[in-house]
């Protein structure tokens, strides 16, 4: 006789009462069981995740998403960037019941080789259970966010339109040709029936997602321009006519206001005079 | 700072169990037509017949059956020696699996197809769970933690 399949909640459920540990990635540029729009941004991910934790601190579906009290809980819990939620999960506060990590991709994305700071906050999310029940990450696809943090996945929720998700688990089946291979398996879960799709965000609280968003990608804006100017430059430089001549040096005040670096005497001799692009790459300060 | 120990591995294995069985089958009938081995493609073909779902199994019994009966009436070629009657079964059985399996396979595939077995189905049935059910469950779940607490 088959088993009776749980569903999502009946999962989240248990990680609540019997202190489990449910990772969760929402996408939505994939397709698994329907057609989707197979968009990767602004079809609902953020939406879903701060509605099912609107429901999963006391909220109700009745009220219409109504309840600003049980909002001002789901704003405590969202965080943009690796600090925030490293700082949210700190060991031995009371347990939350829910965080989101939104747009996962901007702050740890896939890279060919993982900052170390990421690698050891996947690692210490392994050992969180005693401080969450349920951690949510949206991004548009799972190949888009970092492998440790990939790998803690247990349920992808793809959000295939506006309104409607379909949600897969994870698993892992052992490969008893190759027993050190698991073989990973995506097993369909469960869906929103069509004829009750999930809700916008009542308008306060899209207005403040809207200016929370931009707050924290203003935070991450000048380091990431400061790097662009740096790389701009470097290109600028490399199709530069001529000879490249690289020195390396400290600046110095030379008279007055000027400043200067010096150049060795056999080079200064044979540029004596002529006009040259320079270029000042500055390196990091030692702590 | 980075280390570059740590390779990114993308996500190839993630499979949904049975379609991936039939899928399988599947390329193995198209490898074994591909190399001209018309037979093993055939009985390949008829052997993926058991793992469908009843509904199509029904359907298909009677060509199945009926490819099994001429199948083996074929195979009842005799000629005046071993070697040569061993031949003559060979491309006898050969022109029989080429007559009905490019026939046999679309019907399969057709079937599956209108099924949604290879696009979407994979034989789960839809299950569908509103937000207020998903409400109902945790809920409760965290009345039970609160009550502990207390």
């Amino acid at each position: 006789m088959p088993t009776k399949r749980k569903s999502l909640a009946q999962y989240i459920s248990e990680a609540i009462t019997d202190d489990y540990l449910l990772t969760i990635a929402i996408t939505s540029y994939t397709q698994a069981k329907h057609q989707t729009r197979n968009l990767p941004f602004g079809l609902g991910k953020t939406t879903l995740s701060m509605e099912l934790a609107y429901l999963l601190n006391g909220g109700s579906v009745n009220d219409n998403y109504q309840h600003m009290d049980v909002w001002e809980k789901v704003k405590q819990v969202m965080v943009y960037d690796p600090l925030a939620l490293a700082k949210l999960l700190e060991p031995g506060r009371q347990r939350l019941v829910t965080a989101i990590w939104d747009d996962v991709q901007a702050t740890a994305p896939a890279t060919q080789s993982v900052p170390k700071a990421i690698r050891q906050l996947a690692n210490f999310i392994s050992t969180e259970r005693p401080e969450l029940a349920l951690l949510i990450f949206t991004t548009p696809n799972l190949n888009f966010i970092s492998a440790p943090l990939r790998k803690l996945v247990n349920f992808e929720i793809i959000v295939s339109e506006r309104g409607y998700y379909e949600v897969h688990k994870i698993s892992y089946y052992k490969n008893f040709r190759k027993p050190l291979q698991d073989n990973m398996h995506f097993d369909y879960v469960e869906e929103i029936p069509r004829n009750e799709p999930f809700p916008p965000l009542p308008i306060p609280i899209k207005g403040w997602y809207d200016v929370w968003r931009v707050e924290r990608k203003k935070r991450l804006f000048p380091h990431m321009l400061k790097d662009i100017e740096t790389y701009t430059k470097l290109r600028q430089w490399e199709q530069t006519e001529g000879e490249v001549v690289t020195l390396t040096g400290t600046c110095s005040k030379v008279s007055g206001n000027n400043y200067g670096y010096v150049i060795p005497p056999e080079l200064g001799a044979e540029v004596h005079g002529e006009e040259a692009e320079i270029i000042i790459h500055r390196k990091p300060k030692k702590p | 700072m980075t280390e570059s120990s740590d390779e990114e591995s993308e996500i190839k294995g993630v499979i949904p169990p049975y379609y991936s069985l039939i899928i399988g089958i599947l390329q193995g009938i198209y490898e074994a037509w591909d190399r001209g081995d018309y037979i093993t493609a055939l009985k390949r073909s008829l052997r993926l017949v058991v793992f469908l779902p009843n509904k199509l199994k029904k359907q298909l019994k009677e060509e199945k059956d009926n490819i099994q009966k001429t199948l083996d009436l074929s195979k009842n070629v005799t000629q005046h020696s071993f070697a040569s009657t061993y031949r003559a079964r060979g491309i006898s059985l050969n022109y029989t699996a080429n007559k009905f399996l490019e026939g046999f396979v679309d019907k399969i595939t057709s079937l599956m197809d209108k099924e949604h077995i290879l696009t979407e189905g994979y034989g789960v049935p839809t299950i569908s769970r509103s937000m207020h059910d998903f409400q109902m469950t945790v809920d409760k779940a965290r009345f039970q933690k609160e009550k502990e607490a207390e």
